[in-house]
């Protein structure tokens, strides 16, 4: 029975963990029958998003509708499952560069079996790591207009933060029982973690640590992200630099301890938070419950011991300050 | 008739400037009858405490004090010439830094008139202003410490705060009428500053214009109060150079408004200050008038209430200084620590979103 997994993001949610776990593996993959292919110079499928979004360098390919081509003919009508990851297919923004999910499904209808995954995760930390990235590619957005906008059109740097409309738009292609939501936070708790989960689908048999791993466990982990938020309100309107970054973690750890978790949100903004997207996750959990049942989505609360914004006192700024004249003339000199 | 003129201190009254040009003004001073000895390596004559106190190595007198009264003794005290003596350190108070007042006045005794001389300022600058001294020295610890210290036990460092006991001290060697206590604002305020105001008071036949005018750097002048506390929390437990000094003052003046003056006191401690000294200082004023009929006190800076204080700078003050740093373009290594900045060509476009 030909196989094929789509697993689409979100970002943020370990994909490229996943894709450069996947992509070491392809060989003893390919041993059991599960094919991860090479689709351009990246390690995720990303070209594949090419027939719908123009994607740049390193990740466009020539012919997009041509690999599809080769890759349905090559693996539909064989007993392989075949593993196709991008988050870029879950993209909400811009709508005329959305995959259209009825298209694509239709390039998928010679396999015998489709599976498209979705690891969700809780908005405000989604949020915050997209804040995050942003940050590392072009200099940080002023952060309170950048909340007060993903609350009220529920889109983030063209992401959906209303997984209800994520849903819905899979829906336009994928029948409900093939879809499959995973909670980010759920499957980080369980043993084998995200990857576990992404692995479950494909083959319940295969575990990760059956796999090489790399290096780097996790191959794409930001800072602190209070720290990010010091260098970015020092640095803009440009970018914040490595070392503001990283002498920015040293001050909040030496003033908060090591022990504390540490958000952008302040418990005032993690209430709207919730306000505004636990009625909606709710929705999601009820519609999905006849085809995935137990599927929960991470409760939105703010943690009581967590350090955020609101902690960020004069006091730590100075800190920050003669780390920085410290730093810059230990430079200079 | 020969004078000996004791001039000593307060601290933070104009006393190094003082010590500067009468050391570098002796040959005129001296033309006009005026000495002001050379003793020791420093401008003031710190190394005469040595009879009382234990003093670092500069500022002991080579072949001990005693050759000094000695050699006063036989050149001036039978003269018709004033002798002025100056250091601050003879006006300290705590235990083991204080000046025996009555061996003091027996080293003087050949001379025909003896005076001390001692500026005043409000309690309220002076904590301010040696705050600041102190920590060109070492660290001065947190500045509400230092209220607190002087509130409770009525010493900055080892200055009195209540002028009473200064005076009292005094008096266990002075008699009344060799006291002169002069206030630092009145001195602050004299058209030729500080150093003519000396000269005014001590009535030595030198006219200030007389004097060559001070060399640059001649005296510890205090930065702003809050540029200070700014510029010295980054670059503690160094004092503070020009650049940090710099710094604070054009980021402080956007925050704050060019110019602002400020102080380092915040809350109720301006209050709790007068209200601990201002009735010592008046008491003082009483005890003082029967001798001096004409003597003030300095004046309380009321106007102080209305400055921004060291609660000013905030959370945007510290803030705003941080990315003055970082945004200063110093040397080519700026941008190389600081990455793509808003001037620079516009970046490829950004790759989707990793993760």
């Amino acid at each position: 029975m030909a196989r094929l997994i789509l697993h689409v993001g979100t970002h943020k949610t370990g994909t490229t963990t996943i894709q450069d776990t996947l992509f070491h593996n392809r060989a003893q993959l390919s041993r059991r029958g599960v094919i991860y292919p090479r689709i351009g110079l990246s390690r995720g499928q990303h070209g594949l998003v090419c027939v719908w979004n123009q994607l740049p360098f390193p990740f466009a390919i020539e012919d997009p509708a041509a690999a599809w081509d080769r890759l349905v003919r090559r693996w539909a009508g064989t007993d392989a499952t075949v593993f196709v990851s991008s988050e870029e297919f879950s993209r909400a923004l811009p709508e005329n560069r959305r995959v259209d999910m009825a298209e694509l499904r239709a390039r998928l209808r010679p396999f015998d079996e489709v599976r498209l995954v979705c690891t969700l995760r809780r908005q405000p930390d989604f949020l915050q790591s997209i804040y995050q990235q942003i940050s590392r590619d072009r200099p940080g957005p002023p952060l309170e207009p950048f909340l007060t906008q993903a609350r009220k059109s529920a889109v983030a740097s063209g992401l959906w933060l209303d997984y209800r409309h994520l849903y819905q738009h899979f829906l336009c292609g994928f029948a409900p029982e093939e879809i499959v939501l995973i909670s980010y936070e759920g499957a980080k708790r369980a043993p084998g973690g995200v990857l576990g989960a992404c692995l479950a689908v494909i083959d319940p048999a295969l575990a990760p640590e059956e796999l090489e791993a790399l290096d780097r466990g996790d191959s794409n982990v930001s800072p602190n992200p209070l720290a990010q938020f010091m260098a970015n309100t020092l640095a803009a309107p440009g970018s914040a630099s490595d070392w503001a970054i990283g002498i920015a973690e040293d001050i909040l750890r030496e003033h908060f301890g090591t022990d504390r978790p540490m958000t952008l949100f302040t418990t005032a903004e993690m209430r709207a938070f919730r306000a505004r997207f636990g009625p909606a996750n709710r929705a999601l959990e009820k519609a999905v419950a006849p085809y995935q049942p137990g599927f929960a989505l991470e409760r939105i609360s703010p943690a009581r011991e967590a350090v955020s914004r609101q902690d960020i006192t004069a006091a730590v700024w100075r800190r920050y300050a003669r780390a920085i004249w410290r730093a810059r003339h230990a430079a200079v000199a | 008739m020969a004078r000996l003129i004791l001039h000593i201190g307060t601290h933070k009254t104009a006393t190094t400037a003082i010590q500067n040009a009468l050391a570098q003004n002796r040959a005129v001073l001296e033309r006009h009858g005026v000495i002001y000895p050379r003793i020791g390596q420093e401008a003031g004559h710190h190394g005469l405490v040595e009879d009382w106190v234990a003093l670092p190595l500069a500022y002991r007198v080579p072949g001990g004090t005693d050759q000094v009264w000695r050699w006063l003794d036989e050149a001036h005290a039978k003269s018709d010439r004033t002798v002025i003596l100056s250091s601050e350190k003879f006006c300290c108070g705590r235990s083991g830094s204080r000046i025996g007042m009555a061996e003091l006045r027996a080293r003087a005794a050949r001379f025909d008139r003896v005076e001390v001389v001692c500026a005043l300022r409000d309690q309220a600058s002076l904590v301010q202003s040696f705050y600041m001294e102190t920590a060109r020295h070492r660290a001065p610890g947190p500045f509400r410490a230092f209220v607190q210290t002087a509130l409770r036990d009525g010493f900055a460092g080892n200055l009195w705060l209540d002028y009473n006991r200064l005076y009292d001290h005094l008096l266990t060697g002075f008699a009344a009428d060799e006291i002169r206590f002069v206030p630092f604002d009145a001195m602050r305020a004299h058209a030729g500053g500080p150093i003519a105001h000396f000269f005014d008071v001590l009535a030595v036949g030198v006219a200030p214009r007389m004097l060559a005018p001070p060399a640059e750097g001649a005296a510890h002048v205090s930065p702003r109060p809050l540029e200070f506390l700014a510029a010295h929390a980054l670059t503690a437990p160094q004092f503070p150079g020009a650049p940090a000094l710099a710094l604070a003052r054009e980021v402080l003046g956007h925050v704050l408004g060019e110019g602002a003056r400020g102080t380092l006191f915040a809350g109720d401690e301006l209050v709790r200050m007068k209200a601990r000294f201002a009735p010592l200082n008046a008491r003082l004023a009483a005890r003082l008038r029967p001798h001096d009929p004409g003597f003030g006190m300095p004046g309380w800076p009321d106007d102080w209430a209305g400055l921004p204080g060291r609660d000013a700078l905030d959370q945007e003050a510290w803030t705003a200084l941080a990315r003055a740093m970082f945004h200063t373009p110093e040397n080519a290594s700026s941008r190389a620590l600081n990455g793509p900045q808003p001037d620079d060509p516009a970046p490829a476009p950004a790759a989707p979103l990793q993760g």
